[in-house]
């Protein structure tokens, strides 16, 4: 295994080209794994691309080139001298890259042409054909899979490994949405129709796909944050110093990294034939999107790394960072994917006091729901008071845990959020 | 002073000579000590010589379908020391061109016996010390002496000796029917000899498919062999003409045979004694084999071990690969795969019919709760081997019931050792049954039997 091609991976599932914007290191250079290769501009999307691996890059694809995914856009060479002896070879190589190209470009013609975001012309996708039965039989995109056998071919395990990971993705996609006016002469006026397709249709395939594989159930409740208000003005007033305005998301997911210490069972996901339980908090935070048109907002699941390891303040940080670079369109693969733990809030849209039961964000097996606090009389210290109530919801898969567990969890989510010096704990 | 090299293999069978070779092909300085002859036990002393007189008992054998045309002919002049002869002149030209290709290769070949005296050196018996930045070990194994049934080599032999028979007996008993006592019975049987089998388990080929066995063991008795499985040899007595094996099977009866020799093939043994590998602590398991890990390497990081003193299938195919993978990943690149999965190794006998397979086996299947699509094909079917005469066999698939995937195959039949290969690709390259049912086949082949049992899968073969 002297050479290892490197195509323009498929970064969405609706990415059918993208465009080398710029390369980010030298041709022949030695690279590492995990080194930032190029930034590619998609559709909507730019991304840094990262190095599956290291050896000695050759570039072939040059910036400002518009190619189809899964065209070669480079090659990894385990030595120098194999590099040399490879890109020594000069006139067939060049003659190679510019049949490369011409082919990338008959192929971008090809599907503009035909314009299907799936369809078979975009690229070949080089698997066995037990691999393809496994991917149909489990409704896997195969140009979603890295091939690990001979040349790159997507063998078994490939598929496997993928129909595991597909769940944990959460896709990122431009939608081409075409809002138009009925042609059709009916009683109604239509407004719009809008495609089931690209990202509307990720969301309705997740969605649907998370309540008919899990036994997911909400419990409702409101948790009195009078107290956690005045520890948050505490930090809003000492904004220039943290420089940040610390928000009401940042102590709630502080207090779910408390609960889950208590109860580590609510941070887990479903694996295959099994139960994973982390140590790890990646907290998945539903992030909504504006669209380009009226109809095409969407959801996307950001992934804040490690939570349990951050104060407030830093989880404020890099919870506000990861919204704009989703928002921005230029999240990471690392921001996307791995969450453990789903929070999901609508506070300051819905009216005060809303109850929300989110769907699960599938695999995770808990997801934590938040809504606009509404100030009512309760019974506090034995007296009737105004209090600061917040509506919380408890979703959670019954395959992975039960009541009891799930009731605990409730108890010292609350427990942290009524009383938020247990943060400190 | 001693002299380095990058990497010093012990042993010269068809896993240390292919290790060595890929090994100078890789760029790294190669030592090869050999203590007896290159090419190992497979050239010398079992695959090679042994095949040679299976095709010499073949073409004996088939002589007598002349007699159905009107030729008679005389197959009394039979001079078997020549049959031996020219077996051993093919080893000659076999270990003549290891010999060839080692040196093209600048290998460097050390004669005599080598001890494992430190982490990275070597030392031989003539007191030479060579020093090795990687040790590979590939010493082999030999015949497994049962106490009882000592090897004299004139009236009791091992496979080594009665492949250096140049004598046929009147009546050889045969005891253990494994590939190798299948392929003697075989051979012998077709060269006149009287051949008792015995076996311990419940069919001849333990390992392999009953169903292929049964087949197997039909076509024996049909040739005059005696088989007996369920029987246990418990002693042999010589006296100066024959040797007397008691017996006794499953349900408790005793019997003797007398036969004029007598072939022990039990099993083989690691050849891992006096190699110095206690005092560099490299790690055995209870058998005698060296534990290895992936790439073949030991509990020490320079020094690997592959071939039969692993407890890898003890077949030359699988020593080769083994080498293959690991000096690979000593000269520092990345082998496709980091050890053999036993699934994907083809095991062949060689005697008429001949038997191959590989993976799931349908009582294996059975016994661990396996769900099993399975397509079975009769050879008569494929109208090639009724016009070869050569109607016995069948062609069975088995597959997992939701994906398809090959699960095993197995062949009884004429040229079955060859044909296995389009199934073990299909395994290894992850094709599926459809694949080869959708393939044209030419006709008339016995390879339409395997295409006939892969339509089988999912629907109907035509002639089945
Ligand atoms: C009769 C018979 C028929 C067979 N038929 C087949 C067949 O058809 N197909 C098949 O795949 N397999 C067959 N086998 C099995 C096959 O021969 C072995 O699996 C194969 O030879 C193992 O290879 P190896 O390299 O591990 O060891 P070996 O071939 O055993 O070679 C080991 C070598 O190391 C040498 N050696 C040992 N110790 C030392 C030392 N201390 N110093 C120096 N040299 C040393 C030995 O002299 C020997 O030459 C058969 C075996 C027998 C006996």
């Amino acid at each position: 295994m002297a050479k290892t091609d490197y195509v323009m991976p498929k970064l969405a599932m609706a990415m059918s080209e993208g465009t080398v914007n710029e390369w980010l290191v030298k041709d022949g250079e030695k690279v590492v794994k995990g080194q930032e290769l190029a930034s590619v501009e998609t559709e909507k999307v730019v991304y840094d691309l990262e190095s599956p691996q290291e050896g000695y890059f050759h570039i072939i694809m040059a910036e400002g080139e518009t190619i189809n995914v899964d065209t070669i856009i480079g090659e990894f060479f385990d030595t120098k001298e194999e590099l040399k002896k490879a890109t020594g070879a000069t006139s067939n190589a060049c003659a190679a890259v510019e049949a490369v190209i011409s082919i990338a470009q008959e192929n971008a013609q090809a599907s503009t042409n035909t314009q299907g975001e799936n369809s078979p012309a975009n690229s070949r996708v080089i698997a066995s054909p037990l691999a393809k039965k496994i991917a149909k039989d489990n409704h896997l995109n195969l140009s979603l899979v890295t091939g690990s056998g001979p040349k790159g071919r997507i063998v078994k395990k490939d598929v496997l490994a993928a129909i595991e990971n597909t769940i944990t993705t959460t896709a990122q996609i431009a939608p081409l949405i075409a809002p138009q006016a009925s042609k059709i002469a009916s009683e109604q006026s239509e407004r719009a129709r809008i495609p089931f397709k690209g990202m509307r249709k990720t969301i309705a395939d997740r969605m649907k796909q998370s309540l008919q594989t899990t036994a997911q159930l909400s419990s409702l409740w409101d948790s009195d944050i009078s107290a956690l208000k005045a520890v948050r003005a505490n930090f809003v007033a000492r904004e220039a110093q943290f420089e940040t305005k610390v928000s009401m998301n940042a102590f709630i997911i502080k207090a779910m990294c408390y609960a889950i210490k208590q109860v580590p069972i609510a941070n887990a996901c479903v694996k295959g034939n099994e139960i994973v339980v982390y140590n790890t908090v990646n907290m998945g935070i539903a992030i909504s999107l504006e669209g380009n048109s009226e109809f095409d907002g969407s959801l996307m699941v950001g992934v804040l790394r490690n939570a349990e390891s951050m104060g407030v303040v830093e989880i404020d940080i890099a919870m506000k960072a990861l919204v704009s670079r989703v928002r921005n369109g230029n999240a990471t693969a690392e921001d996307m994917t791995g969450s453990t733990i789903t929070l999901s809030s609508t506070a300051g849209i819905a009216p005060a006091g809303t109850k929300t039961t989110p769907v699960l964000n599938t695999p995770n097996a808990v997801l934590i729901g938040t809504s606009t606090a509404l100030d009512k009389p309760v019974v506090h210290q034995g007296e009737i008071a105004v209090r600061t109530m917040m509506p919380v919801s408890l979703t959670f898969d019954h395959c992975v845990l039960d009541g009891e567990p799930a009731a605990r969890f409730m108890k010292a989510l609350n427990d942290a959020l009524e009383n938020p010096e247990l943060m400190l704990a | 002073m001693t002299v380095q090299f990058d990497l010093i293999i012990i042993g010269a069978g068809p896993g240390g000579y292919c290790a060595a070779i890929r090994a100078a092909q890789l760029g790294q300085s190669v030592a090869i000590v050999e203590k007896e002859s290159l090419g190992g036990v497979c050239l010398n002393w079992g695959c090679i010589p042994s095949k040679n007189l299976i095709h010499q008992a073949e073409v004996f054998h088939s002589m007598l379908e002349m007699e159905s045309v009107g030729v008679s002919v005389d197959r009394s002049k039979l001079n078997y020391s020549q049959v031996q002869a020219n077996s051993r002149k093919v080893v000659k030209t076999l270990t003549g061109g290891v010999a060839g290709l080692l040196k093209r290769n600048k290998v460097t070949v050390l004669t005599g016996t080598a001890k494992v005296t430190a982490k990275n050196q070597i030392t031989l018996d003539n007191g030479k010390v060579y020093q090795g930045k990687n040790i590979m070990l590939a010493t082999g194994s030999r015949p497994m002496v049962v106490p009882g049934f000592e090897f004299d080599e004139q009236q009791v032999l091992s496979s080594s000796g009665i492949l250096a028979m140049t004598k046929l007996p009147k009546s050889l008993v045969i005891l253990g029917a494994g590939a190798i006592g299948c392929e003697f019975a075989y051979v012998m049987n077709s060269f006149g000899v009287e051949v008792t089998l015995i076996e311990l388990a419940d069919h001849i080929l333990p390992t392999e498919d009953f169903e292929t066995c049964a087949i197997l063991a039909k076509s024996f008795k049909s040739d005059g062999i005696d088989v007996r499985t369920n029987t246990r040899a418990t002693a042999i007595k010589k006296s100066a003409q024959s040797v007397v094996v008691k017996l006794i099977n499953s349900q408790g009866k005793e019997e003797t045979i007398v036969s004029e020799k007598v072939l022990v093939v039990f099993g083989r043994v690691s050849n891992t004694e006096n190699l110095g590998l206690k005092d560099v602590g490299v790690s055995l398991d209870n058998r005698g084999f060296v534990n290895v890990g992936d790439y073949c390497q030991t509990n020490i990081p320079s020094i690997y071990a592959i071939g039969d003193i692993t407890s890898s299938p003890a077949l030359a195919h699988v020593a080769s690969k083994e080498g293959e993978i690991s000096v690979e990943f000593i000269a520092g690149h990345k082998p496709s795969i980091v050890k053999v999965s036993s699934e994907l190794v083809p095991s062949a006998i060689y005697c008429e019919p001949q038997v191959a397979g590989f993976g799931l086996r349908e009582d294996q299947a059975k016994k661990e709760n396996i769900q099993v699509k399975k397509s079975v094909f009769n050879y008569a079917g494929a109208g090639k081997t009724i016009a070869v005469g050569k109607p016995t066999g069948l062609v069975k698939i088995l597959c997992d019931v939701k994906t398809d995937e090959i699960l095993g195959a197995h062949i009884i039949g004429h040229n079955a050792t060859e044909i296995i290969h389009e199934l073990l690709l299909a395994k290894h390259s992850e094709l599926l049954p459809e694949d080869i049912a959708e393939m044209i086949h030419a006709h008339p082949t016995i390879s339409e039997a395997v295409m006939e049992a892969a339509c089988g899968i999912n629907g109907k073969p035509i002639h089945g």
